[in-house]
């Protein structure tokens, strides 16, 4: 063996990992809705981020848009599963997720549904939803449009499956909130109120009064958004799903 | 006097402690194995889930094609037998360590498979058939479960790997020795079925 062939071997094999991630390792989803071709424009990627963000606020269910080229080597449907797996969407325990997506360039969309919404957003829904609602649209080319009626088609199929649990979050919140309020409202007004018909100095008392109730105010509205989803970055809640839904071409 | 009496405790207790460390430790890796069988049992179940869920789904579909297609009796016949062979096999959770029933299985399950594929294939023959709302949702239905079981299939094959490799590598395989852990039989996947597919942007 020549000296050439050895350092092109070995040059081979220090690269042979990255060529071969590179290409198989599914996208991280960093936000709802992925385009990976720039079919969409970012104002479109934004009303539908919004739609999607508001469903999920009220229901915590997550549905996730995905745009690739062309899925080679494998099926659209296991590559849809690897995507799922990769990035849990749904949250732990309801797997409540639901993944759009389309390969452009194979002409291909796949609805993948989470174990939790399987009996809701059946096969034979999701395929409908394919062939009438989006299938249509993409033939003419409207590929934004296509998404946005699948998007609301699988809204409206899911429904009100899961409501936000946040409510029961909240309470102790809420309750913590109260006993604060009232214990403030009787050390910082009520007694120097009775001290005050005492003839004691209202002026001071009041001042912490609202100097306490300011500040304290102000961490509990900083507690209470930290519940949501922050603005920033947005990730899979750890749902899985088994392979169902639905395939179609256009 | 005294003190060959306290050396001996000290190596007593010493040997003790040693004792107990060994069994703590033997208890840890033997729980790890359980675990890991486990998940190879609930990864198992899952794959039973799906065949059973596309064994509910052969008779209204076989009706329903029936329908339309009622000259292609042989087809019906290959699906109806299939289903048949795949009812008769009794599962016991010995399966997973019987090669052999696990081949059963497999075999009685597959030729299902494709004796379905014929249904479907000739029911492209069919135009008619896609007017017709109950045979559209069955037919997605059907994918969708051929697409469950491939999954689940190919979750069972990876806790089935955790797990042998955990009674293969040492100090599982110690412990599994003992205990008398078997090593689990893999899904034999259909030919290309276990390429992982790529995307392109």
């Amino acid at each position: 063996m020549t000296s050439t062939k050895v350092i092109i071997i070995f040059v081979i094999w220090l690269l042979a990992p990255f060529i071969s991630s590179a290409e198989e390792e599914p996208p991280l989803l960093r936000q709802r809705v992925t385009d990976l071709t720039n079919t969409l424009t970012s104002n479109q990627i934004y009303s539908l981020e919004s739609t999607l963000r508001e469903y999920e606020d009220s229901t915590t269910n997550q549905i996730a848009v995905l745009l690739v080229g062309s899925v080679t080597g494998g099926s659209i449907e296991e590559f849809a599963v690897r995507v799922f797996e990769k990035n849990r969407l749904g949250q732990r325990g309801k797997d409540n997720g639901v993944l759009l997506l389309i390969a452009k360039d194979d002409r291909a969309i796949r609805i993948e549904v989470g174990y939790g919404l399987e009996g809701v957003l059946t096969d034979a829904v999701a395929s409908r939803i394919i062939q009438r609602q989006i299938i249509p649209k993409f033939r003419e080319g409207n590929y934004f449009e296509g998404i946005q009626a699948g998007v609301g088609a699988i809204i409206l199929a899911i429904g009100g499956e899961y409501e936000a649990t946040t409510k029961g979050d909240e309470a102790p919140v809420i309750a913590t909130f109260l006993v604060f309020a009232a214990m403030l409202f009787f050390f910082g007004f009520m007694l120097p109120f009775m001290a005050g018909r005492r003839r004691a100095v209202i002026g001071s008392g009041r001042h912490w009064y609202y100097a306490g109730w300011g500040s304290m105010s102000g961490w509990g509205g900083s507690g209470w958004s930290s519940g949501g989803w922050g603005g920033g970055g947005w990730s899979g809640g750890g749902g899985l799903s088994g392979g169902g839904g639905a395939t179609g071409r256009w | 006097m005294n003190k060959t009496v306290a050396v001996v405790l000290v190596v007593l207790g010493a040997v003790l402690l040693l004792g107990l460390i060994l069994v703590g430790w033997g208890v840890s890796v033997y729980n790890r194995i359980i675990t890991t069988e486990e998940a190879v049992k609930s990864a198992w179940s899952q794959v039973e889930n799906q065949y059973q869920r596309r064994y509910d789904l052969v008779p209204n579909l076989v009706e329903t094609v029936k329908g339309v297609a009622k000259q292609e009796q042989t087809v019906f016949e290959n699906v109806t037998r299939a289903r048949a062979s795949v009812g008769q096999l009794t599962v016991t959770p010995d399966l997973l360590n019987n090669p052999q029933a696990m081949q059963r299985f497999q075999q009685a399950q597959d030729a299902l498979g494709s004796a379905l594929s014929r249904l479907l294939a000739v029911a492209e023959n069919y135009p008619q058939l896609r007017s017709v709302e109950a045979f559209v949702a069955l037919q997605s239905q059907l994918e969708g479960t051929e697409n469950r079981i491939s999954v689940e299939r190919r979750r069972f094959n990876e806790a089935v790997q955790q797990y042998n490799l955990m009674i293969r590598r040492f100090p599982g395989s110690l412990i599994a020795g003992m205990m008398g852990f078997r090593e689990k039989v893999y899904f034999e996947s259909a030919a290309g079925a276990e390429q992982p597919p790529r995307v392109t942007f």
